[in-house]
């Protein structure tokens, strides 16, 4: 009977037990720096920005296929050799693509261009972890702690993370000079906002960025509802002693009568910003924070890369580089894991139940949203690509090119057995944390053919003159123009 | 994306602050979210000392014009 009390609250209210918040707060003093930087070594070089989507495991091997395609593209530009993955300069992403992001952001260097993409490979991507969280799940002594609270389920799957890749690492190790931007998105699941594990959000409640364990991180953008609990945060913010950004934009913003008519999503996130810094007039109440899936806000990770592009008071700064020309290759690159299984309703004549409900109402109004955020985002680069053309040598982005690159399941054509058969094999691939050999290996391969077809990827490695190896039975590529190159009337010097 | 272009000295090149934020360089056009701003640049000897505007329905090559003097 207790056993059984004692489970179902676990079931029901996450356990019955005393919270354990992750974060740190920031002592006098201290700061959260962004030490990175977008701004490219030379202007020949492209600067490609990226977002990987969520969906377990396949998303990070999605994600990890067309990471490798790049780390074996190579060009010259004036400051000698380079393959594409040293030009990654920003990852925003949700979930599974959060595994990924945060191994090449802690691995990619000088030394490993390719950010050791390998042991990504060995030491996860190959691994049957979903048999490592169930034989801990069933463990009695895990669920011991469980049910006593010394464990959550979230904090099995982040010592999986630790265990596996990231080795106790924190997030100050992905905030150093020459590493790539890691936005790691998970929801705010009391108000649905998208919570980036960046400096300047831990600003906001007055946290230690650098302090936060990277397994922490990627599981808050990976805590699957239901399944998992969610990571707990508490916000600090209430008489915070540390060194903060400013504030002013977020002032202004609130104050600025034509905000909310001229800049709705910029008006919502100053006033995000100023509850969690529970500043004045104050919309939500904000103490602690619990997150889940970055998915369920945002399953591609448009939201961040959005804001780091066009926001002035992004850190990432890409709009100041882009007004200062220093920037004359954009390149978006948006990895789309989302599975589309075939479903028997089609088939089916009895109405569908219960099981069927849950499925369509925490599945379907994901994939509209992120249909939603696919659609914006073409829209910004079509509006950036199209004012570099029109604005030409008045403005210092006006010999801009704008390169916008989705890997998409979508887009793998029905024209033949063999591309069908790639096509409804990838897109059978379950969301797990496990995949099996011939699974990792369609998705990899899926993500080869769209990345090496992308008619964008195709303009880039020309314009580049770069070299990348052959792939095995490659079919012709399509002879498709760039849709966000094409409106560049200006032909980039040296291209 | 909006477009402003800030003027001042072209001998003298400075950051536009948008609302607190730097933005880009004087004399030359620069794209921005449609917004009301106040702007203002780096350093001093300049006026005013800041200027509100609102940056909507401006087009790439054909920006809205914001100028400053030195005192």
């Amino acid at each position: 009977m207790r056993v059984g009390y004692l489970l179902l609250c676990l079931l029901l209210a996450g356990g019955c037990t005393s919270t354990h918040f992750e974060n740190t707060p920031l002592r006098a003093g201290e700061a959260n720096p962004d030490r990175r930087s977008i701004v490219p070594a030379n202007p020949d070089r492209p600067v490609i920005l990226m977002t990987f989507s969520g969906g377990g495991s396949r998303a990070a091997a999605l994600a990890e296929s067309v990471l490798r395609e790049m780390a074996a593209t190579r060009y010259a530009a004036s400051d000698g050799g380079h393959v594409l993955t040293e030009d990654v300069k920003l990852i925003s992403s949700v979930s599974g693509g959060s595994v990924t992001s945060a191994w090449f952001g802690l691995h990619r260097d000088a030394g490993h261009p390719d950010g050791d993409l390998d042991d990504l490979r060995n030491d996860f991507l190959t691994k049957d972890n979903m048999a490592a969280l169930e034989l801990d799940a069933v463990n009695p002594i895990t669920w011991f702690g469980l049910v006593t609270g010394r464990i959550t389920r979230i904090e099995a799957e982040e010592a999986l993370f630790n265990q596996r890749l990231f080795h106790d690492a924190t997030l100050a190790a992905l905030n150093q000079p020459g590493r790539p931007y890691i936005a790691l998105n998970a929801t705010d699941m009391a108000g649905g906002e998208t919570f980036a594990m960046i400096p300047r959000r831990f600003d906001d409640v007055c946290s230690n960025y650098d302090a936060l364990p990277i397994a922490t991180a990627v599981s808050a953008s990976a805590a699957f509802p239901i399944l998992l609990t969610p990571v707990s945060f508490q916000n600090f913010s209430e008489g915070c002693a540390g060194q903060l950004r400013s504030g002013d934009w977020i002032k202004f913003d609130l104050s600025n009568p034509y905000t909310p008519y001229f800049n709705l999503p910029e008006y919502k996130e100053a006033r995000y910003a100023n509850d969690l810094r529970r500043g004045p007039n104050a919309f939500r109440d904000i103490r602690y924070l619990y997150f889940l899936d970055g998915g369920l806000a945002d399953n591609l990770g448009a939201q961040s890369l959005r804001t780091a592009m066009i926001a002035p008071y992004d850190d990432a700064g890409v709009l100041r580089a882009i007004n200062q020309g220093k920037i004359r290759r954009l390149v978006i690159i948006a990895v789309n894991a989302r599975s589309d299984p075939k479903v028997k309703l089609y088939q089916q004549q009895s109405q569908p139940g219960l099981i069927d409900q849950i499925n369509t109402v925490t599945g379907v109004p994901i994939d509209a949203n992120t249909a939603s955020l696919q659609i914006a985002q073409s829209g910004l680069l079509d509006e950036l690509s199209s004012a570099a053309a029109q604005a030409a040598n008045q403005a210092k982005f006006g010999e801009m090119k704008v390169y916008g690159i989705t890997v998409d399941y979508d887009q793998i054509p029905g024209d033949s057995p063999a591309h069908r058969q790639l096509r409804d094999e990838a897109k059978n691939v379950p969301t797990a944390w496990t995949l099996t050999g011939p699974q990792l290996q369609v998705t990899e391969e899926a993500g080869r053919f769209l990345f090496r077809r992308h008619p964008c990827y195709r303009a880039l490695l020309a314009d580049l003159q770069a070299v990348q190896p052959p792939a095995a039975q490659e079919t012709e590529m399509p002879d498709i123009p760039c849709a966000t190159e094409r409106r560049n009337a200006k032909s980039v010097p040296g291209s | 994306m909006e477009f402003i272009r800030v003027s001042f000295d072209p001998d003298d090149i400075r950051d536009v602050i948008a609302s607190g934020n730097v933005i880009g360089p004087t004399e030359t056009e620069l794209t921005l979210p449609p917004n009301y701003y106040v702007i203002s640049l780096s350093g001093a000897g300049y006026t005013p000392p800041y200027q509100y505007v609102l940056v909507s329905g401006t087009l790439p090559g054909d920006p809205l014009n914001v100028r400053f003097s030195r005192i």
